[in-house]
């Protein structure tokens, strides 16, 4: 799933104002927990991060809150820029929803000034 | 000389002496019933035989102890090498003619070890270091280090060893070492290259590839040195005419000054000019020369990395926000940009392939400084796609600096400084919120396991801020988070990357770097690839051997990260994502390769693998202290793919 960071902006954008609005009753319900296994499995990880954090130069952080499921659906399907393809065959729509349900279940994190190795 | 013979013919006779001496002991207890065993080694002629009672020897000076005045000449400080009989002669002349000073021998596992180092070297000392590679194999085994020094424009003086005369050859491998042109393996990628006949051409080429390789554009040189020349000791009569050319005051190519001035002209006149700088910085004056170029032109700088540019805390860099800078520049100034095409066009890596230009000014105009045309060689095409600029100038960019900024001070008027003032003070406003967004960023990934790359590097960072480091390795794999985070706020902190991303640079030349630092009191702290270390890994060994201070901590993702990401993408591409067998080959795991106990075993101070980030602090404090006493140290830390 690797996305050059330049992409990030439009993606983002494009997704928050398109798919935002009817987030809530667009996201099918998934299992965080399947949700890792296909993350990992399709290597979603390797561009991403296992958390989704992102690489400065492979792929975007993933925030599935302001993405919604629309968009992370549509950007799988109908890849924007150099993201690969992943078809229905590749990972159903519901296998979808539980890389959606896992990224959404990944808390915020910590406060930076909380970290002392940060400052 | 009635006792000295020349060394090819001495050893031809000593080869055939052992099977005449068996056939003729032997003979006198078993001459009734064994025949006298044939040899396979043609018989020397008596005459040409040492005599027995005296065992032949060389007297005086020898050849190659001339070579070694030479390298001294050249105030070389060390030679890395591992060991080739070509070069025997020059061998023994280092370590005991030379008393194995300037240069010393630091022995290396691989030439391309001893290549790798001497990149890292000079990236550092800002002088050449050598190395010596057997002839033919050694030779071909360093090429990959010189491929990658040479795309990255970095000297190193590479000697090697030929047995150049037919007659005098042992037979089978003094014959598969030698070469009738050594340098036609690499002059693809070196600058120059040359096999002297006799001593006094040896000292005259060594000494021109040492001025042309520390020329820019630079480059890695080979000197072959024949093994008839290295081992006969030096006729008197030949002894008395040697001399080593002196290299006396020399400068670098700056660019032509009516050319410059134009170049000021045209940034006065701009109203919104970046610099980009890549491969900018050759000495440790450059970051405070661009500095003042920046402040006085009011100039966003983007840097690349490629050599130690500009402090990345500094307001004036925006290297974080590239293109949002590039994009609003209409006139870039490009300082050995290596890759014009590349800073204002992308290639996707899409099926298609299409040229994606990157969104510009209609008006935008390019200024190009650089040597990338003054060397460039036809075979290997690292000198990237052709661009045009506007106006460009052939000339190391950071000596024709001096010249530039005086250009632009005598140019401004008045209201030309003014407006670069109130333009400098809004571009550094844009930079403000940089680091805490970075920050943010690695906050979210703190507690990950595998260990997160930002982890990683700030672990380290937090306990080196008040050292006096230097960190030698690329960070591209890393997400780049020494340059969000750290404060990189010396001239020798970084230096830049391996040139034509060879794998397998990053553990060696991080050793040359820190060959370099050892004298200059610095911690060096390098952050290598699982997949680096392992092309390379008895780099440990010599550090181990040679007590040169490194911390080595190993980001272990367990895998070619890289061709992980590409093999997934060429899969997904053909819907087989799935498939089971999507990891092959680019996994580095069951078993997963313990880099601790690897270490160790070359005798250095090692711990991991460090599973969990809270583990981090302590390994590496204890790590640092060890290097703190002059050691090397290793810590192998599982960590996320990027």
């Amino acid at each position: 799933m690797a996305m050059p960071i330049r992409s990030l902006t439009l993606g983002v954008v494009l997704a928050v104002l398109s798919f935002g609005a009817v987030q809530a009753q667009d996201t099918p319900r998934g299992d965080p927990k399947a949700g890792l296994v296909n993350f990992k499995k399709l290597g979603c990880y390797t561009c991403h991060g296992i958390i989704g954090q992102g690489t400065l130069r492979d792929g975007p952080h993933l925030n599935a809150a302001a993405l919604g499921f629309p968009a992370v659906l549509a950007q799988l399907r109908n890849p924007r820029y150099e993201m690969p393809i992943y078809t229905a065959s590749q990972i159903s729509d519901a296998g979808v929803a539980d890389i959606f349900a896992y990224l959404s279940s990944i808390p915020k994190g910590p406060d930076p000034k909380s970290i002392k190795q940060l400052q | 000389m009635s006792k000295t013979i020349k060394r090819r013919q001495f050893l031809a006779g000593m080869a055939a002496a052992p099977a005449a001496g068996l056939a003729a002991t032997a003979g006198k207890a078993v001459a009734q019933t064994t025949p006298a065993p044939v040899s396979s080694v043609p018989p020397v002629p008596m005459t040409d035989r040492p005599s027995s009672d005296t065992p032949p020897q060389t007297i005086g000076k020898t050849g190659s102890d001339f070579m070694v005045d030479v390298l001294k000449s050249l105030d070389i400080d060390y030679i890395a090498s591992c060991p080739g009989s070509t070069f025997r002669g020059l061998h023994e002349s280092i370590i005991n003619y030379g008393d194995n000073k300037k240069p010393e021998f630091i022995t290396t596992l691989h030439e391309d070890t001893a290549a790798a180092m001497c990149h890292g070297y000079y990236k550092v000392a800002k002088k050449p270091m050598a190395c010596m590679v057997h002839g033919t194999v050694g030779l071909q085994h360093a090429t990959m280090a010189m491929y990658n020094a040479f795309a990255d424009r970095v000297p190193m003086l590479v000697l090697t060893g030929n047995i150049g005369k037919q007659e005098t050859r042992q037979a089978y491998i003094e014959w598969d070492h030698a070469a009738q042109d050594q340098g036609a393996m690499v002059r693809d990628f070196t600058k120059w290259d040359d096999q002297p006949a006799s001593l006094q051409g040896f000292a005259e080429s060594t000494v021109r590839a040492y001025d042309m390789m520390t020329t820019a554009p630079m480059a890695p040189v080979l000197i072959v040195a024949d093994g008839d020349l290295q081992e006969d000791p030096i006729p008197a009569e030949v002894e008395k005419k040697l001399h080593i050319p002196k290299l006396k005051m020399r400068f670098q190519p700056a660019g032509d000054i009516a050319a410059v001035r134009e170049v000021a002209k045209m940034l006065i006149a701009a109203d919104s000019p970046v610099i980009f700088a890549n491969r900018y910085g050759r000495t440790e004056n450059a970051p405070a020369l661009l500095i003042q170029l920046a402040e006085l032109i009011g100039a966003p700088v983007v840097d690349s990395h490629n050599r130690m540019n500009m402090p990345n805390r500094h307001p004036l860099n925006h290297s974080l926000r590239r293109e949002a800078a590039l994009q609003s520049a209409d006139v870039i100034l490009a300082l050995e940009p290596i890759d014009l095409f590349g800073l204002n066009n992308y290639v996707p890596d899409l099926v298609t392939r299409p040229n994606d230009p990157r969104r510009r000014q209609a008006n935008l105009k390019i200024i190009h400084i650089g040597t990338e045309g003054m060397m460039a060689k036809s075979n290997f095409q690292d000198f990237q796609r052709f661009a045009a600029a506007d106006l460009s100038i052939a000339g190391d960019a950071e000596a024709t600096m001096p010249a530039l900024i005086e250009a632009l001070k005598t140019q401004m008027s008045v209201a030309d400084k003014n407006r670069c003032d109130g333009r400098c003070a809004k571009v550094k406003a844009q930079t403000a919120k940089l680091l805490d967004q970075s920050r943010q960023e690695a906050a979210y990934q703190w507690e990950t396991q595998p260990i997160s790359s930002a982890r990683l590097t700030m672990e380290l960072w937090d306990q080196i801020k008040n050292e006096d480091w230097m960190m030698p390795t690329e960070t591209q794999f890393l997400s780049d988070w020494p340059y969000r985070l750290w404060d990189i706020d010396k001239p020798y902190r970084t230096m830049g990357g391996s040139g034509a991303q060879g794998i397998g640079y990053n553990s060696p030349a991080a050793l040359g770097a820190a060959l370099a630092n050892k004298d200059k009191g610095r911690l060096t702290v390098a952050m290598v690839g699982d997949g680096d270390l392992n092309m390379a890994p008895g780099v440990l060994w010599t550090a181990a051997h040679h007590k040169i201070p490194i911390l080595y901590l190993v980001h272990n993702n367990r895998a070619y990260h890289q061709e992980v990401m590409m093999i997934l993408r060429m899969a997904s591409r053909r819907q087989r994502v799935n498939n089971k067998n999507v990891y092959v080959g680019t996994l580095i795991d069951d078993p997963a390769p313990d880099y601790a106990k690897i270490a160790q075993g070359y005798g250095l101070y090692a711990q991991g693998p460090v599973s969990d980030p809270k583990d981090l602090t302590a390994a590496i404090r204890r790590a640092i202290d060890v290097v703190k006493k002059g050691e090397p140290a290793l810590i192998d830390i599982v960590s996320d793919g990027r």
